[in-house]
C-alpha cells in the first residue's frame, strides 16, 4: 500500500505521468457503464441510447485532456486532480447537452437520435468516433510529452555544462598558480646557481638545469592553461613541442643530479615535494578530465595533446 | 646585447644588416619558424634517427644559414645550450658547418650552458669569437 502511494506521489509530480494517467479513468468509467447496462440499470430511465451519451461524454473528456496537454502552462502544468475533474465536468456537460438535444428532438416529434438502426449515431459508429478521438488525443499528448522531455533534457544538459565550466575554471586557475610559482622558483634557483657555480661547478650545473626545467614546466602549464580557456587558440603541436623540450631538459637534469652528489640532496627533495610532484599530479588530473574540455581540434590532435599531458605528468612524478 | 625570442625575429635583424660581435643561439627551441623549414627539415631527419623527431625547432637551422652566407653576412656565431648532443656535425652538404669538425672538438663553439656563469661568460664568448678569427672562416 505504501509503495502504491509513493508511486502515486511520484506520478503526481512527474509531468509525463500527469499527462497519461487521466486516460486510465476512461476505461474505468466505461466498465461501470457496461455493468450498469448489463444489469439493466438504465431500464427504467428515459435514456433510450445510453451508449450515445457515454460516447459523447468520452469524446468531451478526451478533448479536454488534449486541450490541457496542448494549451496548458509548461512552467506550471495542471495537476492530476485538476485535469480529471475538468475533463469529467466537460464530459458530463456534453452528456447532458446530448440528452437535452435528444429530448428536444423527440419532443419535436420526429425521428431523433433514437431512430433507425441505420442512423449515423448507431453504437458501432459512435464507438468508432470515440476511438478516433482517442487516437487523436493520444497522438497530441505524446507529441507534447516528447517536446517537453526534450526541453527538460536540454535544460539539464546546460546545468551540467555550467557546473563543468566552474570546475574547469578552477583547474585553469590552479595551473596558472603553479606556473607562476615555478617561474619565480626558477629565478631563485638560478640566482643560487650563480652564487655557487664558481666554487662548486657540479652543483652550479645541477641548479642551472633545475632552473631550466622549472622554466619549461612553467611554460608547459601556461600552454595547458591556454588550452582550457581557449581551445581553438593552440594546436596540439605547441603542447607536444613543449613536452618534448621538457623531456630533453629533464634528461639533462638527471645526468647533472648524479654528477652533483650529496650537496644537492636537500634542494632535490624540496623541488620534488614543492614543484615536480604537485605539478605532475595537477597535469595528470587535467589529462583525466581531458574529455570534458571543450574541443575544437580533431581527434588526432586531441589524442596527441592527451598523450603529451600524460607523458609530462608521468615524467614529473618520476623525478 | 639584444635577445630575440625566436629565429624569425633574429633573422629579420640580421637580414636588414644589423651586425653583432657574436650571435649566440640556443639549440632546443619551442617554436617552428616557417622561414627556416628548408634547413630544419634536414636537421629533423637526422634528429629522428636519434629518436628526437618531436623537437619543435632547432637553433642549428639559423647556424647553418649563417654558415652558408658567412662570406656575405660575415656574422660569427656560436651555440649555447643545455642539450649539447642536439648539435649535429657535418650539416651543410659540401660545405659542412664549422668545417666538418666533430662535437668533441668544438666545445668552444657548442657551449654547455651549465658551464656559463657570471664570472666566466665574457671570457667564454670572447674565445668563441676568437675561434672564428683564428680559423678565418669569414675571409
Amino acid at each position: 500500500m505504501a509503495r502504491l502511494s509513493d508511486w502515486a506521489r511520484t506520478c503526481a509530480a512527474n509531468t509525463a505521468c500527469v499527462a497519461w494517467l487521466p486516460l486510465l479513468v476512461l476505461p474505468f468509467l466505461w466498465a461501470i457503464a457496461g455493468l450498469w447496462y448489463h444489469w439493466n440499470l438504465f431500464h427504467g430511465s428515459a435514456l433510450a441510447k445510453p451508449w450515445l451519451l457515454w460516447a459523447v461524454g468520452s469524446a468531451g473528456y478526451l478533448l479536454c485532456l488534449a486541450g490541457f496537454g496542448l494549451f496548458g502552462d509548461r512552467q506550471r502544468p495542471a495537476n492530476l486532480q485538476t485535469r480529471i475533474t475538468t475533463a469529467l465536468a466537460l464530459g458530463a456537460a456534453l452528456c447532458f447537452a446530448t440528452y437535452a438535444w435528444s429530448e428536444y428532438s423527440t419532443a419535436k416529434g420526429g425521428a431523433g437520435p433514437t431512430g433507425t438502426a441505420a442512423d449515423p449515431l448507431s453504437p458501432v459508429n459512435a464507438i468508432a468516433a470515440v476511438l478516433a478521438v482517442v487516437l487523436a488525443a493520444v497522438t497530441l499528448i505524446a507529441q507534447k510529452s516528447a517536446s517537453d522531455a526534450r526541453t527538460e533534457a536540454e535544460k539539464a544538459r546546460n546545468d551540467i555544462l555550467d557546473a563543468m565550466n566552474i570546475r574547469l575554471l578552477a583547474s585553469a586557475s590552479r595551473l596558472l598558480e603553479r606556473a607562476q610559482a615555478a617561474r619565480s622558483e626558477a629565478e631563485e634557483v638560478l640566482q643560487q646557481a650563480n652564487e655557487t657555480a664558481e666554487l662548486d661547478p657540479a652543483t652550479g650545473a645541477y641548479l642551472n638545469l633545475a632552473a631550466a626545467c622549472l622554466g619549461r614546466v612553467s611554460k608547459f602549464l601556461l600552454a595547458a592553461h591556454s588550452q582550457i580557456l581557449d581551445a581553438g587558440a593552440l594546436d596540439s603541436e605547441d603542447l607536444v613541442g613543449k613536452a618534448s623540450l621538457l623531456r630533453l631538459e629533464l634528461r639533462a637534469l638527471a645526468k647533472a643530479t648524479t654528477s652533483a652528489g650529496s650537496s644537492i640532496l636537500d634542494t632535490e627533495r624540496r623541488l620534488r615535494s614543492e614543484f615536480w610532484r604537485p605539478s605532475g599530479l595537477l597535469i595528470l588530473a587535467m589529462s583525466a578530465s581531458f574529455s570534458d574540455l571543450p574541443r575544437h581540434a580533431s581527434v588526432a590532435e586531441s589524442d596527441k595533446m592527451l598523450a603529451a599531458l600524460r607523458d609530462v605528468g608521468k615524467m614529473l612524478n618520476e623525478i | 646585447m639584444v635577445v630575440a625570442r625566436n629565429l624569425g625575429t633574429a633573422w629579420n635583424w640580421l637580414e636588414r644588416g644589423d651586425k653583432f660581435d657574436l650571435v649566440v643561439i640556443d639549440l632546443a627551441l619551442d617554436r617552428l619558424i616557417r622561414e627556416f623549414e628548408p634547413e630544419f627539415s634536414t636537421i629533423k631527419k637526422r634528429l629522428s634517427l636519434q629518436g628526437l623527431d618531436d623537437l619543435p625547432m632547432s637553433g642549428q637551422a639559423l647556424g647553418m644559414r649563417l654558415w652558408g652566407r658567412r662570406k656575405t653576412l660575415k656574422q660569427p656565431y656560436c651555440y649555447v645550450t643545455n642539450n649539447v648532443p642536439l648539435w649535429l656535425a657535418n650539416m651543410g652538404g659540401g660545405d659542412p658547418e664549422f668545417a666538418g669538425g666533430a662535437l668533441a672538438d668544438l666545445a668552444e663553439l657548442v657551449i654547455d650552458k651549465s658551464s656559463l656563469w657570471p664570472h666566466n661568460v665574457a671570457a667564454v664568448l670572447t674565445k668563441a669569437r676568437e675561434y672564428w678569427e683564428r680559423e678565418q672562416w669569414l675571409a
